[in-house]
């Protein structure tokens, strides 16, 4: 139907280009893989092959990066025409959360990934030119998935990818589109504005940069094995490995902190899918790790290291099927909606498990795997523990969380069998939280024992009684030294059981018996302190798990207050409600909220609190602003962010919880105004009104002071009454100015004024619009005629005839074909002889009578019709009408016993000792950074 | 058979027996029949025709509406807590908790909503149309 439509405005060429781009760089990604892969026969064209798999790769690199470059600029430039820029760009969005709407959706978060891959390949490429032809035709193929993920095709039914580059209107079909001028009416939906936060700015390139490393040690890996370098690979294997899991850790992380510092649960760690499947290939990768020390050492578990990074590559394939397929939505958070690739997806892990099979397979005898065991103590073994632990780990979670894709498995197989398998079900658990510390608690518990121990076994031990009388003593006092220590902290967390008492002891025994480590043996040693650092680390981070999970309690709740209508004593109360200005008592703090503003779309709510010792007297005040988030059009409020007091004992966390429900949804607000039971009352000015617990006294009527919340329009013509509330019995009074707006000569808007400590609320009556807009019944007309420049009296003004206009301003003209229409301008000066305002009455002859076009100003009271030209004389009649509307009473109509909404509900937690947590999470991750230097240093030397 | 292998199977034959262990955290859901004896879960839908209460001045820790379970029974649902976003859009609600005469008291509540991300309509900003 749009078909013929021509529209104006689009700029289509960069979306063509972009598209274009985006194939070129699927077939250069797929040049460079044959390329590549041809390179590594042993042939005389070796080089050449290679050569032309570096260019294609480089012009893959290239294409990408322009199309993105192409994709942002749209953004910037608002281009709505296009499907992406519409749906997360809008008119206001700023430009630091420009690179968040990027990634927002699936095709550019699908190009944010493939970024990083040609980075990292292209990064290899000058870091490890060995290893080049045999690594990078896996990570050309890689980029050949990628890029078809955002390639657009149409085949048959389906199609293949989903380019950025669609136009709104192929998208969808709305009547809108046969308007060739659509562009001008629509402004685009905007980042969901859940996601307008600066960790969604950092988070996902972190994240996706640590995913595309994970992809270069299967790489590596897999490639030199298959060039029959079976064991050769192990040393640049481990480096970037380590590079991969630091990295991803990092980007794991601060999805952490991004979910404590701004989303409402409470907490930094959910369980979520979309987390598990990102943590999943970092604990494996980190067995890899582990598994490829042993390669590097002693020469064994070649095997393990390769599957175990090959596993990390497809964990995170799956982990991308599981969050774009739509599988998980039900219970994650932060899923995206299915595009429809679920099989190109499918396809694109199928295919790499199957190339890692085929590698193992196929090579399997040619890798040395010595025939000898390990003896029980050797490192080696122990270190082969540590990977099976966190394999362990990796197929708890994996399984539960893999849940909806078993019911779909289910289902499917059911449609080909003919039967209904639902009762076959299972649902993800309702207490993720509670579900995976179950078992994810025992995982840590070894970890803790197995990382200190560990580090003072030799490689090959043939003599472990003879090295147990060195090492005996320091894990004995370690051992020794942890139990008083856990003791004392299992108090402090407050833990009940076994398991508690195990997990902060295991974790007390890792840190001291790797601190001393460090510091054993006759020469120092640089390599020990990147694992001893990592081991330390984990240490610090379960006592922060321990102690923010644990002692975690809140403070928003008032026994006093509450007593009464507590049924169940055993609930826990975790909200309290606090009213504008009036301070609460909640536990031990004093809490007060003192102001809320507006910030863009994020309404923020200062709170004072005011921390007191068990006497009652003040130890410390904070304040903190949780906020409220409205979404893009400010109908409804859509999130709540947390607001934290940082320190370094604790954090106390505020969210709030509920608003009065005519402050959080558009609609609520209407229904609670149609409920009210407004009285009308007819005053002059300066009347009083009784109502039943206080008086109303309206002071003036005003065409200049309004209501706080009104901001004017240049069209708008508004007017307003002084009315003072008072209590006749405390004394205390409240001057309103409720408003009434005429908007662009049509819309009525009413700013109704409220105070909530008396209950009221007041707007205007109808009469009111008489003053602004009177009909005219309601003006008392004199005849005046006026030649050009004529001054006359029109107590208390004067009007002269300044002159006549053939362009015609008033906005209640409508041009007509054959009109002659004449605009005469009337200045009104008051006593003064200053002018205080101008009146254009219109004066037209449309199809051989005569119109007249009254103009009105209510704030001197006079309306003016030009109802007379006589030619002859050159004298103009003119009808200028009087509003006497002072004369008569006006109508304030006033609502009592209007429900409070001056209030917020709050939640209060604190958090003990949660930056243990986080000193202990950076010191894991800096442990794999300073392996990487240790080993550079130890090179270059 | 070496020692590595047998910790390879061991570390399967515990994977197993834990998830086995757990399988209840994957039951179905039950019904407000069960919830007269013990604590459960109870997935339903939200009777929409009914009063949803919620009014912070009066109390914010109470917060009631009315769910029909699975078997179709319909109970009044009472929770000491505020009541969560989006509530009324919930196409699922898993509450848990136990029947205390006649209403179930819940102390947990889930909500499943149709998507985050709604569809909206084409946004026109109707001002400049006439």
């Amino acid at each position: 139907m749009n078909e013929n439509v021509e529209y104006v405005g689009e700029l289509l060429w960069p979306g063509e280009l972009g598209h274009y781009l985006l194939i070129t760089a699927f077939v250069a990604a797929i040049i460079s893989a044959i390329s590549y892969y041809l390179s590594t026969k042993d042939n005389d064209d070796a080089l050449s092959w290679k050569k032309m798999g570096r260019y294609s790769f480089y012009i893959h690199g290239f294409s990408v990066i322009t199309a993105m470059v192409i994709l942002f600029s749209l953004m910037l430039g608002r281009h709505y025409e296009y499907n992406y820029v519409f749906k997360h760009v809008s008119d206001d969005l700023p430009f630091k959360y420009m690179f968040s709407a990027f990634w927002e959706d699936q095709e550019g978060s699908f190009l944010l990934w493939t970024f990083w891959q040609i980075i990292v390949g292209i990064v290899f490429i000058k870091v490890s030119p060995k290893w080049e032809s045999s690594t990078m035709w896996i990570m050309a193929l890689i980029q050949v998935f990628l890029s078809s993920m955002v390639l657009g095709f149409v085949v048959g039914d389906g199609r293949i990818g989903s380019t950025p580059f669609n136009l709104l209107r192929e998208e969808n079909i709305a009547p809108i589109f046969s308007n060739p001028n659509y562009l001008e009416l629509i402004n685009g939906r905007g980042l969901n504005p859940l996601l307008q936060n600066y960790w969604m700015v950092i988070h996902p390139p972190t994240l996706f940069l640590g995913f595309a490393l994970c992809s270069l040690p299967f790489a590596i890996s897999a490639g030199a094995i298959l060039n029959n370098k079976v064991t050769e690979w192990v040393s640049v294997g481990l480096q970037w490995a380590l590079w991969a899991g630091g990295i991803l850790g990092i980007g794991i992380l601060m999805g952490g902190a991004w979910a404590y510092e701004a989303l409402s649960f409470g907490g930094y760690w959910a369980w979520d899918p979309v987390e598990n499947t990102s943590l999943v290939p970092w604990l494996l990768v980190v067995a890899g790790i582990h598994a490829n020390l042993v390669s590097r050492s002693v020469k064994r578990s070649y095997k393990l290291s390769f599957l175990m990074y090959a596993f990390t590559f497809l964990m995170v394939l799956y982990s991308t099927f599981l969050t774009r397929s739509g599988l998980t939505s039900e219970s994650s958070a932060h899923a995206f909606t299915s595009l429809g690739m679920e099989t190109q997806l499918l396809a694109f892990i199928l295919f790499f498990l199957l190339l890692a099979l085929f590698t193992y397979f196929s090579k399997r005898n040619q890798i040395p795997s010595p025939k000898e065991e390990e003896a029980f103590w050797s490192r080696e073994f122990w270190l082969y523990l540590g990977s099976f632990v966190l394999i362990l780990s990796t197929i708890l979670i994996t399984f539960t969380t893999s849940i909806p894709v078993f019911n779909k498995i289910i289902d499917f197989v059911g449609s080909i069998t003919d039967q209904d398998l639902t009762d076959l079900h299972r649902q993800t658990p309702l207490d993720p939280i509670a579900h995976y510390n179950k078992y994810q608690m025992w995982i840590a518990i070894l970890i803790g024992f197995m990382s200190g121990t560990a580090q003072y076994l030799r490689y090959k031990e043939s003599n472990f009684a003879a090295r147990w009388k060195s090492i005996g003593k320091s894990l004995g006092i370690a051992f020794l030294i942890s139990i008083p220590i856990a003791i004392i902290g299992i108090k402090w967390v407050g833990g009940i059981g076994v398991g508690y008492f195990l997990l902060i002891f295991s974790a007390t025994y890792g840190f001291f018996s790797n601190v001393s480590y460090l510091f054993t043996g006759f020469h120092y040693n640089a390599k020990r302190l990147s694992s001893v650092l990592s081991h330390i680390g984990f240490a610090i981070m379960i006592w922060g798990v321990m102690a923010s999970g644990l002692k975690k309690h809140y403070i928003s709740t008032n026994p006093f207050l509450m007593r009464e209508l507590i049924e169940d004593d055993e609930m826990a109360q975790k909200n309290i409600l606090l009213f504008d200005s009036i301070p609460m008592q909640m536990s031990n703090f004093d809490a007060l909220y003192f102001d809320s503003e507006l910030d863009r779309n994020e309404r923020k709510y200062h709170i004072k609190f005011v921390e007191k010792d068990k006497d009652g007297n003040p130890i410390d005040s904070f304040n903190l602003s949780p906020s409220a988030v409205y979404d893009n059009d400010f109908t409804n409020i859509v999130s709540f962010n947390p607001s934290t007091d940082r320190r370094l004992g604790k954090d106390i966390f505020t969210s709030i919880s509920a608003l009065p429900g005519d402050v959080m949804k558009a609609s609520q607000a209407k229904e609670m105004e149609d409920s009210l039971h407004y009285e009308q009352y007819k005053i002059f000015i300066g009347d009083t009104i009784f109502l039943r617990n206080h008086i109303a006294i309206l002071q003036d009527v005003s065409m200049s002071n309004f209501h706080k919340d009104y901001e004017a329009d240049s069209t708008d013509i508004a007017i307003s009454a002084g009315l003072v509330f008072q209590d006749p019995k405390t004394g205390t009074s409240y001057s309103g100015r409720p408003t009434k707006v005429i908007k662009e000569h049509r819309f009525i808007a009413d700013y109704p004024d409220r105070y909530n400590p008396f209950r009221v609320k007041a707007k205007l009556g109808d009469e009111f619009l008489d003053i602004l807009y009177p009909s005219d019944d309601k003006l008392e007309y004199h005849k005046v005629v006026l030649e050009n420049g004529e001054q006359i009296n029109f107590a208390p003004y004067t009007i002269t005839l300044q002159q006549l206009n053939k362009e015609i301003t008033h906005p209640e003209y409508t041009a007509e074909e054959g009109d002659i229409a004449v605009q005469a301008e009337l200045v009104i000066r008051n006593s003064n002889g200053d002018p205080v305002e101008i009146l254009e009455p219109v004066f037209i002859i449309r199809g051989n009578s005569p119109h007249y076009i009254r103009d009105y100003k209510p704030r001197v009271g006079l309306a003016a019709n030009f109802v007379h030209i006589d030619p002859a004389s050159g004298k103009m009649e003119f009808a200028i009408g009087e509003n006497h509307w002072a004369q008569n009473p006006i109508e304030i109509r006033i609502a009592e016993d209007v429900p409070r909404n001056d209030f917020i509900v709050l939640e209060a937690i604190v958090f003990p000792g949660i930056n243990l947590f986080w000193l202990g999470t950076i010191l894991m991750m800096g442990g794999f950074f300073a392996s990487l230097y240790v080993r550079k240093f130890k090179k270059s030397a | 058979m070496r020692k590595i292998h047998i910790i390879g199977i061991g570390v399967l034959v515990v994977a197993m027996a834990l998830i086995f262990s757990a399988s209840k955290d994957f039951a179905s859901y039950a019904s407000f029949t069960d919830a007269q004896t013990s604590t459960v879960k109870i997935v339903g839908q939200l009777v929409k025709d009914k009063e949803i209460y919620y009014s912070p001045e009066e109390n914010p820790n109470y917060f009631s509406f009315f769910v029909e379970d699975n078997e179709g029974q319909v109970r009044k649902v009472i929770m000491h807590q505020a009541k969560p976003q989006d509530f009324e859009m919930s196409e699922q609600i898993v509450v848990t908790g136990k029947m205390v005469e006649n209403d179930f008291v819940a102390d947990d509540i889930l909500l499943k909503c149709p998507s985050k991300y709604k569809e909206e309509e084409i946004f026109i900003r109707s001002e400049n149309q006439s």
